[in-house]
């Protein structure tokens, strides 16, 4: 490639409006070094690395693999002509961040040797390299994700310079590579048990070679009603394997969720303030107090967000620690005795554990206390959740000598959710808790598309996944909340609904049963159990015919650019007939519209998955379906904009959803809420 | 923490610790009819007196109260009553209080309980088990219920024909338990309770060793 060309080229791609595919995101200016060259001048980074698709838009770009997957290169020679017709050796090497490269340039292939390839005219379908088949490993010595950039050496020179181009090499890789999160990790592990007197009963776990780690975040669980501390050892083991500190305590849950935030915070306190004699003193001054999780179950699930409401209204003063040390609040099929002002994590980041099968826990309709989703609602922060079809209550910690607490077709063994609890917790930990972006999509990828090596792959498995940014991360076109009119979202835009029966309303079941009746259009809904639970939404159908829901954007969010995804959440309607003539993902497309009408569409199952059924769980009244299950559809803008290589995400007019037989699913009834551009 | 370490700490802490406490392997005969104090609470197996130098708190109930003496029990138990739920479950009572329940009896019946008491002039606690009902109350979370509450539940139990436990089955019961045992605080109680969990429902074993566990000073 000639200097000039390439310039002019790359000058193209820089001056050309934003919304196009596979977009140079930097570039770093070329001429004379300074005399401390800090970083490698002229280099051009852009997203190259992620996975192939079988149908459009062919490729996903994503930060994330699990070690056996098949990882893949991808360049759009339409949006990067001056590619076509050249030739190139494409490296992947260990992660190093700008100054380490500057250090070093040399180029070191993982693989052996680096890979040669001639990129065709014919766009980004012409330009899909494998990178990696599975081969690689995924295994660091400590914590999760193995970060490798991914390099075309355009002057074949074998050093990163000049004209290179490159995904990663910055603060963030190019890619992570994932060892097995249902794996154990690589420390070995002490577990001590003491107490430190009545209701200070202690369960820790630790890496062995703390003392080699430095400071380690501290998780802390709390137990349900009838369980014991004794009882989460998969998580203790797993998580002190991968460098925390998990410490699970004598819960006081019989008397009440409230008793039981006590004990959460009191043994919190308590652990951290005796560190000097614990287990030796082997933990003094090796765990930091400013990263603690609390992952409670049930009853216990209840009291860590109670637990958090009393440090959030100043009703609980710690000694050893404060609410800003509190980053993470995990309930496991939490109950909901207090209600809003009480079992309420307000702004901490939040997640939340189901299982379909809860037998205790149940999710009916007539129980308001056992439906998990309030407080997942009320989080005002960033949040997460997790729908196990199959699971049951007991089937949550690990002791045989509990009842699996189970009901419904499809059970899962407790060993199978061990599992899944390993496999979904570690990366949302390193998330939530130490902030490692590695496995960060594991919140909100389609199962199907993006697990686990390890994980149970029965066709009993069916997981569903919510995750919301915080809000400065999301620009809302409608959340329903506001404007409850139909014809009216909530950032203002009209909407046009042409599908069958559509309502909006507050996300709650009417009445104490999941019995198709026909009158209820928030049949199956758990989402609100005070009443100043407010989450509302749209439900509708459609059956056989084409049918479409078009919001039309304000100039407020017409604007997508600095955005990734266009996010929805949305669940199949219970034991609907339109539900149940179909048992299986939901599919339908999305079409974005730009202000000179240009637009581009999209199915939610181009990357796996789609709006799964409801767990065909009975009693609850009569039929079968359990509560609506949500889960979040994130499609990447970037696909849209490959779609349709005209598009301008800087200045959309519309947003529409198609269904019926031209669209995806011939028939279906949905809820839908959350319809936004987000970023992580 | 497996099985098999569990059972060998407990054993461990029985022999070191069981020293002054004198524990029955026998809960004697099954209750008459006509000794059965309430249906769901059949029988009174063991009681022990006890008193606290530094009093502890009582979170059963919604008004939380220190006691410094009081009644371990251990009691039969209708197994429908036994079963750990997370929703609301029937809250045992022993007359006008709640008793802080230390197992759920699964598997076993029995039902190792705290029962707070005043501590009278003679130094011992003043409740009089042989004039006390033992019963479940309504369907509630403990820490939730009032004086008020827990009256109109003793109340409704009585006039549902719950009586007190038969005056020669108490008498048993506390000759089982022993001698009152004067303890420095609630920790040291903690211990004698998780014994016997050990012997009266073992169970739960692991409720037992945890109660156990090692004291970090």
């Amino acid at each position: 490639m000639s200097s000039p060309c390439f310039v002019a080229a790359l000058l193209v791609a820089l001056l050309a409006p934003s919304a196009r595919a596979q977009t140079v995101v930097d570039t770093q200016p070329t001429g004379p070094a300074g005399p401390v060259t800090r970083q490698i001048a002229g280099l051009v980074r852009l997203d190259l690395a992620g996975r192939i698709l079988p149908v459009a838009p062919s490729f996903e770009f994503v930060q994330s693999h699990f070690e056996g997957d098949v990882v893949a290169l991808a360049l759009d020679t339409v949006v990067h002509p001056q590619w076509a017709g050249v030739g190139a050796t494409i490296w992947l090497c260990e992660h190093r961040d700008a100054a380490q490269w500057a250090l070093d340039p040399t180029l070191a292939d993982v693989r052996g040797t680096p890979q040669a390839v001639v990129f065709a005219a014919g766009g980004l379908n012409a330009n899909r390299f494998v990178l990696d088949d599975g081969f690689l490993s995924g295994f660091v010595p400590s914590g999760l994700g193995r970060g490798l950039d991914v390099v075309i050496d355009a002057d074949a020179s074998g050093t990163l310079s000049s004209g290179d181009w490159i995904d990663g090499g910055g603060d963030t890789p190019g890619l992570w590579l994932l060892y097995p999160t249902a794996l154990q990790g690589p420390h070995p592990i002490v577990e001590t048990l003491y107490s430190g007197g009545s209701f200070l009963g202690q369960n820790l776990y630790y890496p062995a070679n703390i003392a080699q780690l430095g400071p380690l975040p501290l998780v802390v669980v709390s137990h349900g009603n009838g369980h014991n501390y004794q009882w989460y050892d998969h998580i203790g083991f797993h998580l002190a394997s991968y460098g925390y500190v998990v410490m699970s305590h004598q819960n006081n849950t019989v008397p009440g969720p409230m008793a039981a935030s006590t004990t959460t915070l009191s043994n919190t306190d308590w652990f951290l303030g005796n560190l000097g004699t614990i287990a030796g003193g082997v933990l003094a001054g090796l765990v930091d107090s400013s990263r603690i999780a609390w992952i409670g179950h049930s009853r216990g699930g209840e009291g860590v967000a109670i637990a958090y409401d009393r440090l959030f209204d100043g009703a609980y003063t710690p000694v050893n620690f404060s609410r800003a040390d509190i980053v993470l609040v995990s309930s496991i099929a939490p109950t909901d005795f207090t209600g809003n002002a009480s079992a309420n994590p307000h702004d901490v980041p939040y997640h939340l554990w189901t299982g379909g099968a809860d037998s205790d826990v149940n999710g009916c309709a007539d129980c308001n206390i056992c439906q998990t989703f309030h407080l997942h609602e009320r989080a005002t922060g960033e949040r997460s959740s997790i729908s196990l079809h199959g699971a049951g209550h007991g089937a949550f910690h690990n002791s045989n000598s509990g009842g699996l607490f189970a009901a419904g077709p499809c059970q899962l063994s407790r060993q199978d959710v061990n599992t899944l609890v390993k496999a979904h917790l570690l990366p949302l930990v390193e998330w939530y808790v130490k902030r490692n972006p590695a496995g960060r999509e594991c919140l909100w990828r389609q199962w199907e598309a993006f697990r686990s090596p390890g994980a149970p792959a029965s066709s009993c498995v069916v997981v569903d996944l919510m995750h919301r940014p915080a809000a400065a991360n999301r620009l809302v076109v409608d959340d329903f909340e506001t404007n409850a009119s139909l014809a009216l979202s909530s950032s203002g835009g009209a909407v046009a609904l042409a599908v069958d029966a559509p309502t909006e309303g507050l996300l709650d079941d009417a009445n104490t049963s999941f019995t198709h009746l026909g009158s209820e259009p928030m049949n199956g809904m758990t989402f609100s159990g005070s009443a100043s639970d407010q989450t509302r939404g749209l439900v509708f159908g459609w059956n056989g015919a084409d049918r479409s829901i078009a919001f039309a954007l304000v100039p407020g969010v017409r604007d997508a650019r600095g955005h990734t995804h266009l996010s929805l959440r949305a669940s199949q309607v219970t034991r609907d007939p339109l539900t149940t003539a179909e048992l299986g993902d939901v599919d339908f497309t999305v079409r974005l519209v730009d202000e000179q009408g240009a637009s581009a569409s999209m199915r939610i199952s181009a990357y796996g998955g789609g709006i799964e059924e409801p767990y065909q769980r009975t009693s609850c009244g009569t039929g079968a379906g359990w509560a609506n299950e949500w889960e979040t559809v994130r499609l990447p803008l970037e696909g849209f904009a490959r779609v349709t290589p005209g598009l301008d995400l800087g200045a959309l007019s519309a947003i529409e959803l198609h269904f019926g037989p031209s669209h995806g699913s011939a028939l279906g009834r949905l809820g839908l809420d959350d319809l936004e551009f987000t970023r992580d | 923490m497996n099985t098999t370490s569990k059972l060998a700490l407990a054993v461990a802490l029985l022999l070191s610790a069981a020293g002054p406490l004198v524990l029955s392997a026998s809960v004697g005969r099954e209750p008459s009819e006509a000794e059965r104090a309430a249906p769901s609470v059949r029988a009174l197996v063991l009681a022990r007196p006890f008193t606290l130098e530094r009093p502890a708190s009582h979170l059963w109930r919604a008004e939380p109260a220190d006691y410094d003496a009081g009644w371990l029990v251990v009691l039969e138990i209708d197994p429908a009553f036994t079963t750990p739920r997370q929703s609301f479950e029937p809250v045992l009572q022993a007359g006008l209080e709640t008793v802080e329940r230390v197992n759920h009896g699964q598997g076993s019946g029995r039902v190792v309980g705290i029962v707070p008491s005043a501590r009278g002039a003679d130094g011992r606690p003043t409740l009089d088990l042989s004039r006390t009902v033992f019963f479940h109350g309504p369907e509630e979370l403990p820490e939730r219920l009032s004086e008020a509450e827990l009256q109109r539940a003793l109340a409704r139990a009585a006039a549902n024909g719950a009586r007190p436990f038969a005056v020669d089955q108490v008498a048993t019961a506390i000759e089982r338990g022993g001698e009152l045992v004067a303890l420095p605080s609630r920790d040291e109680l903690d211990l004698i309770v998780g014994l016997l969990v050990l012997e009266y429902a073992p169970e739960e074993v692991d409720l037992g060793t945890g109660l156990l566990a090692p004291r970090v000073r």
